[in-house]
């Protein structure tokens, strides 16, 4: 890679990152209502307090939302310049811990499911290419298609009533057993994916069809080119040929995939999250936008957004790892 | 082909769900124990959690019951039972004459939980500090109170700028914080630490995540009141609180009429229906829309919605009509006597012809001058069947209604801005202090009081009558006369229908004999885990009344 190359990619960095701050700024501002303006309840039953005219102005000043638009945004930008993103409004407490508590969580279920996912689908993909037309790729085909039909949240709620109604073998809800103090960390770590377990599972199915299919489809593709047959007429066997070079080559494409998936899914886990009662970062954004917790969703999209740019930088990597002829 | 089996497969997994949801029920029901005997008082007590912030009064969230959490560990000078106020850190209290003078004597021998006594310094100080730093809940807004006297260590005045009939109902929700501690505390916002939820009150905070929404309460031994009933309260999360309910992780769920023939018999669950103290209101737009000024086009909308079949439709019969007086039937000073509205849309057909309002084009729509009775309703996601039950009935009365359904809280900006033309709200505290028909209907109502969002003006009410009834009731000290007032205030809203409150809802409260059988409701609020008297041994002061 050239030093120009490198430099131009860069830019293109730094210009996609402004933009990003920009909009992560001004787009919750554009929302109709503010955090303190509350009337009404979402849900029947639910208290509100609903803020005095002293109330809203004391807490307008204390957040700096009296300020002007423009200040406030250059304020924002000083501040971010200094690693500090600001406080979050609902949780009086700086919005790099709030992200620092909850993305963890997120982070472990999404990359969990990724891999479980990506290795299940390699594997359901390939031995469906191999037995291309037979009677278990169609059943594979049709079963994983009409799996991907069924939405997330549904498929959390089912699996909820399977294994935490019928069987109870799972709990209902939540990260972590409440109160639970652990003699050792490996107590803890049980405990954790005793809970994660079936959010990780769902997620993990909600992304396998995908996976699968691409992973089918391309080798099928492969298996069509030039050295595929020439790997065959040199003699070599069946299961080398798939493996070695069918698979290595129609990898590419699943890797971008799980590139994408993994910063997608930072804010798309938020379904199973709430299904699950899972304290990650999509609910907390979520909570954010409800109640126009402007800082904690900037700060929330910023990282968001930042880790979809780094998978995409470290799928540049990887792409050329796997295939030598991508340079640039 | 392929098709095909995805709709199969589809429907298996439907099939599969109804089954499992069968099972549940099926579950439930082996649960039947026999009639077990009441608990007066439990060792571990298990509520559904979820994070409403640090239980202190400045860091609690704004959205949900975070203000009743802060409860289980502060006193207030008074505290609320099922009938109305009682005294609590205030044995008692004399008034001046002229009303601006409350001389509060405090109860003795009172000490904060880490061991330093309670003094009338404490009151004083949380009038003045909260002064600078407002309070999420339960901070008494400026202009009424002038000063604060410590008389002595127990004694303590009031002195307030000027009369105000509801300056007792406000202390029952102020909270008393330690001066020892808080004085040196600049920011209460982001005062997080342990020493934050040191109060006088019965319980102190063992343990709170708020990453994960739990909350451990532990009885305080050295609590001056009445015993806490409960040794350990534990709030945990749940993703659906009946399931948890269900399996026994939750003692206690409020829930909706279609679930309820599961519990209907089983007599180890007390099942208690909450008074209708959450309702939705549904309002008109005088000032955008000045011919909807006219009172008589108000009541027809009044005749022509059928409040019961909303009872019956959207809450399966758990809530209860609207009254055009405002004040639930619930609420301590209902007026029964007020024109009731029935549904009768010959009589909203009536009123209308009589307003002029009269569909000459045959399209079903009524007009008058070349303006049609035609409105944008609009209203939150969650209430769109509401608005359709409503257009229909409209429909039959020659009023045409397009549904606009809105993201909550775009509905409340609009609501607050005046950028609408019908629209419905939901939400709670139609059973505190009647005050609330003063800031919320009288356009010159002063101040606004927290609780209620003061919209008169904002959607053009405007009645002299009313205003001057408004601010008597304000002064009034006495309660008697003060709910003659409050009566006749309601007869002036039911005749002039400034807004229509649609229903109250009522949902029906589950818990389990033998685990804790002593929940109440305060007079005021539909909650009974809201209630601090919920946790205590309803005797002393706390006896039942």
């Amino acid at each position: 890679m050239s030093e120009k190359n490198r430099e131009v990619i860069l830019s293109r960095f730094v210009i996609t990152l402004l933009v990003i701050l920009a909009l992560n700024f001004f787009l919750p501002r554009m929302m109709p209502g503010d955090p303190f303006s509350t009337i009404s309840s979402d849900v029947q039953g639910e208290d509100v307090i609903i803020m005095t005219e002293e109330q809203r102005e004391y807490y307008s000043h204390y957040y700096g939302l009296d300020l002007p638009l423009h200040e406030q945004f250059v304020v924002y930008l000083s501040n971010l310049v200094h690693g500090d993103l600001g406080k979050s409004i609902q949780y009086k407490m700086p919005v790099t811990d709030v992200i620092l508590l909850h993305l963890p969580w997120t982070i472990l279920i999404v990359l969990c499911a990724t891999v479980i996912s990506t290795i299940a689908g390699v594997l359901l993909g390939t031995i469906s290419a191999r037995n291309r037309r037979k009677g278990s790729d169609r059943l594979m085909m049709t079963g994983l298609i009409a799996f991907a039909e069924i939405p997330s949240f549904l498929l959390g709620l089912i699996l909820l009533l399977i294994f935490c109604v019928f069987f109870r073998i799972f709990p209902l809800a939540g990260a972590v057993t409440p109160f639970a103090h652990y003699d050792s960390i490996l107590d803890q770590a049980r405990d954790i994916a005793y809970h994660a377990f079936l959010p990780i599972i769902t997620l993990a199915l909600a992304q396998l069809t995908g996976v699968y299919l691409l992973t089918r489809n391309t080798l099928i593709t492969v298996s069509t080119k030039d050295y595929i047959r020439t790997a065959r007429a040199k003699g070599l066997g069946e299961h080398i040929v798939w493996t070695r070079h069918a698979l290595r080559n129609a990898l590419l494409p699943v890797v971008t995939r799980t590139g994408f998936m993994i910063g997608m899914l930072i804010g798309g886990a938020v379904l199973v999250e709430s299904v699950f009662r899972y304290p990650g970062i999509g609910s907390t954004l979520r909570t954010a936008v409800v109640g126009r917790d402007y800082p904690l969703i900037q700060g929330i999209l910023l990282v968001v957004a930042v880790s979809i740019l780094l998978c995409n930088l470290v799928v540049d990597r990887v792409y050329q790892k796997l295939d030598p002829r991508v340079d640039e | 082909m392929k098709k095909r089996g995805i709709i199969l497969i589809s429907v298996a997994f439907v099939c599969l769900a109804v089954m499992l949801a069968g099972c549940v029920s099926e579950g439930s029901s082996k649960t039947t124990g026999n009639t077990a005997t009441p608990a007066r008082s439990a060792d571990v007590v298990h509520l559904a959690g979820g994070d409403y912030g640090y239980p202190q009064p400045f860091t609690i969230y704004p959205r949900g019951p975070g203000s009743s959490k802060v409860t289980m560990i502060f006193d207030s000078l008074l505290e609320r039972d099922e009938k109305g106020l009682i005294p609590w850190l205030a044995e008692s209290w004399t008034v001046s004459p002229d009303g601006k003078e409350y001389t509060f004597k405090l109860r003795k021998n009172v000490r904060w939980q880490d061991g330093s006594p309670f003094t009338a310094k404490d009151v004083k100080f949380t009038v003045e500090y909260e002064k600078g730093h407002v309070p999420i809940s339960g901070g008494i807004e400026d202009g009424i109170i002038d000063r604060v006297e410590v008389i002595d260590d127990n004694t303590v005045k009031f002195v307030l700028v000027r009369p105000i009939s509801t300056f007792l109902y406000k202390l029952a929700s102020f909270k008393i914080i330690p001066q020892h501690i808080y004085s040196s505390v600049y920011d209460p916002t982001t005062f997080l630490d342990s020493a934050a939820v040191i109060g006088t009150g019965p319980y102190t905070l063992a343990e709170y995540n708020k990453e994960h929404g739990s909350y451990r309460f532990v009885a305080y031994d050295g609590f001056w009141g009445p015993k806490p009933a409960i040794k350990t309260v534990e709030f945990i999360p749940v993703s659906d609180a009946l399931i948890a309910f269900e399996q026994g992780e939750i003692d206690f769920t409020s829930i909706t009429p279609d679930v309820l023939d599961r519990f209907k018999n089983n007599p180890a669950i007390r099942l208690v229906e909450q008074p209708a103290f959450w309702g939705y209101e549904f309002y008109f737009n005088m000032k955008k829309c000045p011919e909807l000024g006219d009172r008589n086009v108000r009541q027809a909308f009044a005749y022509a919605i059928d409040r019961n079949e909303l009872v019956e439709k959207i809450q399966r019969g758990a809530g209860k009509p609207g009254n055009m007086g405002i004040l639930p039937d619930d609420h301590i000073w209902y007026n029964s006597d007020q024109p009731q509205y029935k549904f009768d849309v010959v009589q909203a057909r009536a009123l209308l012809d009589r307003a002029g309002w009269k569909d000459n084009d045959g399209d079903g729509i009524r007009e008058k001058d070349g303006k049609k009775l035609s409105y944008t309703l609009s209203l939150g996601s969650e209430e769109v069947r509401i608005g359709e039950l409503i257009k229909e009935r409209l429909k039959d009365a020659g009023i045409d209604i397009q549904v606009k359904a809105l993201e909550s809280k775009s509905r409340d900006a609009n609501l607050k801005k005046g950028d609408f033309e019908l629209l419905i709200a939901g939400f709670g505290g139609w059973g505190q202090d009647a005050d609330y028909l003063r800031t919320r209907y009288s356009d010159t109502a002063s101040g606004s009081a927290s609780g209620v969002a003061p919209l008169a003006a904002v959607f053009g009410y405007h009645n002299d009558n009313l205003n001057a009834l408004a601010a008597k009731e304000l002064v009034e000290l006495d309660d008697a006369k003060r709910k003659q007032i409050v009566f006749d205030m309601q007869r002036i809203l039911s005749e002039d229908v400034p807004t229509i409150p649609l229903f109250y809802t009522t949902s029906i409260d589950a818990w389990p004999i033998s685990t804790y059988d002593e929940w109440m409701n305060m007079y005021d609020h539909h909650a009974r885990t809201q209630s601090k008297l919920s946790y205590l041994v309803r005797e002393g002061l706390a006896a039942k009344r």
